[in-house]
């Protein structure tokens, strides 16, 4: 809402420098950031919440000024209307659903001229043009009571019997600024015999517009229903000041004083005569607008030892009158409130007049939560596996859960069982991520100068259909600098912290897809499928543009949760291990993993480490003890042989001669 | 024999006067005094000679043997009083090597921090669904269907051709707020509960906007939950975060699902309010909204609003991140440049 400094000053006097005039109306609820300047006039720009339409009028912000002033307020004057020649006849047949309050009045004898100086200059500092005085008048009176207004030309009507009602879809309508619409079903009209002559709360007709030859005029204030309104102008893409007023329920008690401030103007600047009244007041709605509080109540709820008298004085200066009897106060809501329903609305009124930067600061006494919440999370292990992989030197990187078909493409991910968004802000954000891998590829990507990058991501993936779609915690790395020995390690090492043992480690074996077909693998623990790592495919690279080797790791998050268990103190050894090396002859294609778990299996073999390879030979360093004493080498060479004797019926393998 | 040994000793004592470190020294030492070296094997050597021969030259060896010690004993004396008489060169400005360490991302560092702070003031973290229904985004909290208080969410939907739902029904959350219903509908009060997580919103990714982005969620729900307790925590929780120095301000705002609605502004990082150009001159930014939690929202979680009361509230995250390491711009987090990665 643009509010000129000049216009406000028409209505209230303002004392205090524009600066701090704009953090005092932030504080109490009025939103100004900035003000811009229109012909070295200041304008403030003002945020008005849904909740305020009172506020999207210049006299609704001055009655704010005028309390943060201290001062009155100077309302136009608003007397009934009165001597009604009764020349001009008009009936509108109204529909409390479509419009709950409306008021009209046919004006005879006008002149079309130009509106007066001091009024143009005020529509322009709001950023409207002028047009003429009674199509400025309208847009003026909006501006200055919050409610919108429409000026029919009443010699265009082709029956003086007009009817508001809701389209039936297709009918053709061409605005006052000659566009033409086909209307959507349930769009709020008001039609002469079977023109549509307005679209209601968004745009006038053109076939009933003023015009430099308009005589007679009937002009209108009606409040619609908010969502009739919004559901149109949604469904057209079309809003004007009007809409944006109307579907925010504007108050359906100010429709009298509204059209008698355009009937005052209208009269002394375009001459006539008011003829004929239309009035269909809000009655029924009348008698609830009261809200009860308890002085008790208030202070308990604020943490404040406000006082009756004070808050009586101050409720009055913003428009509301109290009776109070013992602690109860009874307020009377004011005509320009339709935002305050129950006691906490009026609670925040007073919070927000006493002001928030004035009230102390506690902390919550009570109880702190005693049991298990619903959705908890363990955020320790996220960050036990953030700080093992940082450890391990990988960077993290953080990047966005959407992704665009372009990348899933390039990814070799299988675009169905991604989640779309319709309505995507950018094509570059349309798809729900399966995978942290692409962000990853990218940040590789995106530092192609940097030679040792190890980076990673812990993030949620999200798999489809929609309807049940699943959101998976995991955890991706990829590295540039480690050979795939050195990335198996980290693995290991995270899952050695994590007391996961006994993995087995199967062959990804996919033609397409992200992973290379032989060169990755998928690591299980029983059923519980624990990961993917390896090589990522060449094809995947390429389309990637990365030139360097990448490996690659994705673990899952819950099935690490439930597998981990806590690290339980084991006392050091009593005897030490004897340790010798053994260098085997293998034959091809050979698993050294298999080879090392089955001489682990054998009894008193303690331990097992890779120490070399070298062609066909492989050297392992093995650990033989036992828990009661001291092996002797005769027991060495009795565990040794039944080593050998394992792998060489398993693997065919034998100590190098 | 006797000659071997005189040998032997004359080498290792040239060798000892030789040597320019206390490394070599400790070569050497080895080489000749070890277990197996070169007089042990002299030693074991005597065993095969004539037993009249055998005490002369065990003697010789002994000798020599403690001849090398002193010799090698001098030396290291002398390495040593050298460095620590200080007319040793040593070059102290040498470049260190560094580990080979990676590092956290700023959001995780910046998120645990506010955790822990929250976790001192007896909260529980909570995690929820980003796909979530319109049921819980917008109508368990007060926005009515239809109404302009959702067009400040800026929302985005899934498409659900060939599911059961209608369109709109799903979406991707646009404030973590929607976790409040799902907790609360489940739980007894009181508790006190925080839900850090991303959000989407249909905007044009700029400087000071994402499509996704990152907020952490509060409300705590008790007998005699004040608005002032509601003030202090926010006081305590920025301050804690942002350093004492920082200052806090409050301002009157409109969210369905509290009242009084809250906005928070805490005064720039970089200038402390007076303006410059990270905060754009404007000297402030908005960081906590927050609010009394509406009684509609209570009772539609079945918690009865005449017995309990509660209070709500959101961190922009990604914005506080920004304000701790006063990044410009929000894009920044999202970078994978390894030269930003190692700055958090
Ligand atoms: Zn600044």
């Amino acid at each position: 809402m643009k509010a000129p400094i000049l216009w406000l000053e028409d209505y209230v006097k303002i004392n205090t420098p524009i600066k701090q005039l704009m953090w005092n109306l932030t504080e109490i609820g009025l939103t100004c950031e900035s003000y811009e300047t229109v012909d070295n006039k200041p304008v403030l720009d003002i945020e008005v919440t849904p909740n305020r339409p009172d506020w999207l009028s210049i006299t609704g912000i001055a009655r704010e000024i005028a309390f943060l002033e201290d001062s009155e307020m100077a309302l136009p004057s608003s007397k009934k209307l009165t001597n009604l020649d009764g020349s001009l006849p008009i009936e509108v047949s109204l529909d409390p659903k479509l419009a709950s309050a409306y008021a009209g009045v046919t004006i005879s004898d006008i002149t079309i001229e130009p509106s007066p100086l001091w009024l143009q200059e005020r529509l322009k500092l709001v950023g409207l043009r002028p047009i003429n005085n009674i199509v400025d008048i309208t847009n003026f009176v909006m501006f200055e009571l919050g409610i919108p207004t429409h000026a029919f030309d009443y010699d265009k009507f082709l029956t003086k019997r007009l009817k508001m009602t809701l389209s039936t879809g297709g009918e053709d309508f061409e605005s006052v600024d000659n566009i033409s619409y086909k209307l959507p079903k349930d769009a709020i009209i008001i039609k002469d015999k079977n023109r549509v002559i307005d679209l209601c709360g968004i745009k006038g007709g053109a076939n009933t517009g003023i015009s430099q030859t308009t005589k007679n005029i009937f002009i209108h204030v009606p409040v619609y229903h908010p969502v009739l309104i919004r559901k149109t102008s949604q469904t057209l893409k079309l809003s004007s000041d009007a809409s944006y007023i109307y579907e925010r329920s504007p108050s359906v008690f100010l429709v009298d004083k509204v059209l008698t401030r355009v009937t005052d103007l209208v009269s002394q600047y375009a001459g006539g005569k008011p003829s004929c009244l239309v009035n269909y007041p809000p009655k029924t709605l009348k008698q609830k607008r009261e809200v009860n509080i308890d002085l008790d109540d208030l202070n308990n709820f604020l943490g404040t030892e406000i006082l009756a008298n004070e808050l009586i004085k101050m409720l009055k200066r913003i428009g509301f009158a109290t009776t109070i009897s013992g602690k109860k106060i009874k307020c009377q809501i004011p005509d320009h409130r339709c935002d305050i329903n129950i006691k906490e609305d009026l609670y925040e009124e007073i919070a927000r007049l006493y002001r928030y930067n004035s009230f102390s600061k506690t902390l919550p006494g009570g109880n702190a939560t005693q049991y298990q919440i619903p959705y908890s999370y363990d955020r320790e292990f996220e960050i036990l596996l953030k700080n093992m992989l940082s450890s391990a030197g990988f960077f993290e990187i953080n990047s966005s859960a959407l992704t665009s078909k372009d990348t899933i493409i390039k990814a070799n991910l299988n675009l169905e069982i991604h989640i779309r968004i319709a309505n995507p802000a950018s094509l570059e954000y349309e798809y729900m991520r399966t995978s942290l891998l692409p962000s990853l590829i990218s940040a590789v990507r995106a530092n192609t100068n940097a030679q040792e990058l190890r980076l990673f991501e812990f993030a949620k993936i999200y798999l489809g259909p929609v309807d049940e779609a699943k959101e998976i915690y995991k955890l991706s790395a990829v590295s540039c600098d480690l050979d795939f020995r050195e990335l198996k390690g980290v693995i290991d090492f995270l899952l050695d912290r994590l007391n996961i043992n006994d993995i087995e480690i199967k062959p990804v074996i996919t033609k397409r897809g992200i992973w290379h077909p032989t060169r990755a693998g998928i690591i299980e623990k029983g059923d519980l499928e624990i990961g993917i790592f390896g090589e990522l495919h060449p094809e995947v690279l390429r389309n990637f543009s990365i030139k360097k080797d990448l490996l690659a790791f994705e673990l899952d998050i819950r099935s690490l949760k439930k597998l981990v268990s806590p690290s339980i103190f084991k006392p050091l050894p009593k005897y030490p291990p004897q340790i010798e090396d053994i260098t085997l002859t293998i034959r091809e294609n050979t698993q050294l993993g298999k080879i090392i778990k089955t001489i682990k299996e054998v009894e008193m073999v303690n331990n097992v480490y890779l120490v070399d390879t070298f062609g066909n030979f492989v050297t392992l360093r093995l650990y033989y003890s036992h828990p009661q004493k001291t092996l002797s080498d005769q027991e060495v060479e009795k565990i040794r042989k039944q080593v050998l004797k394992e792998i060489e019926e398993k693997f065919q393998a034998a100590v190098k001669s | 024999m006797r000659e071997e040994i005189i040998n032997t000793k004359n080498t290792a004592l040239a060798q000892i006067m030789d040597a320019v470190a206390e490394e070599e020294l400790e070569r050497l030492r080895i080489e000749y005094l070890g277990r197996n070296g070169k007089i042990n094997n002299l030693l074991s050597r005597i065993k095969e000679l004539d037993p009249s021969e055998r005490k002369n030259l065990g003697s010789l060896i002994n000798e020599s043997k403690k001849t090398i010690e002193d010799a090698i004993k001098q030396r290291i004396n002398e390495f040593t009083s050298k460095s620590i008489s200080g007319s040793e060169w040593f070059d102290l400005s040498i470049p260190g090597i560094l580990p080979r360490i990676g590092n956290l991302h700023a959001q995780t560092k910046v998120l645990t921090k506010i955790l822990d702070i929250f976790s001192f003031l007896g909260y529980r973290i909570a995690d929820g669904p980003e796909i979530e229904k319109d049921y819980y985004n917008f109508e368990i909290l007060n926005f009515p269907k239809d109404h302009p208080a959702r067009d400040a969410q800026q929302t985005m939907f899934f498409d659900t051709t060939g599911t059961k739902n209608k369109p709109g029904e799903l979406i991707p959350r646009t404030h973590t707020s929607a976790m409040q219903g799902r907790i609360m509908e489940k739980t007894k009060p009181p508790f006190r509960v925080v839900v850090p997580g991303r959000c989407f919103r249909y905007e044009q990714v700029d400087a000071s906007h994402g499509v996704d982005f990152w907020q952490v969620e509060g409300f705590a729900v008790d007998e005699d939950i004040r608005f002032t307790d509601l003030l202090g925590t926010i006081d305590f929780v920025l301050r804690e975060l942002f350093g004492q120095g920082v200052k806090i301000r409050f301002a009157t705002t409109f969210f369905p699902f509290v009242e009084p609605g809250v906005d928070t502004y805490i005064s720039c990082t970089a200038c402390n309010g007076k303006g410059c150009g990270f905060c754009k001159r404007s000297g402030w930014s908005e960081v906590m909204p927050a609010g009394m939690i509406h009684p509609n929202v209570l009772n539609a979680c079945k918690i009865d609003s005449e017995k309990w009361r509660g209070f709500a509230f959101a961190i922009g995250l990604s914005r506080a991140v920004c304000l701790k390491y006063q990044i410009d711009d929000i894009r920044i987090l999202y970078n994978p440049d390894i030269r930003i990665l190692k700055q958090y």
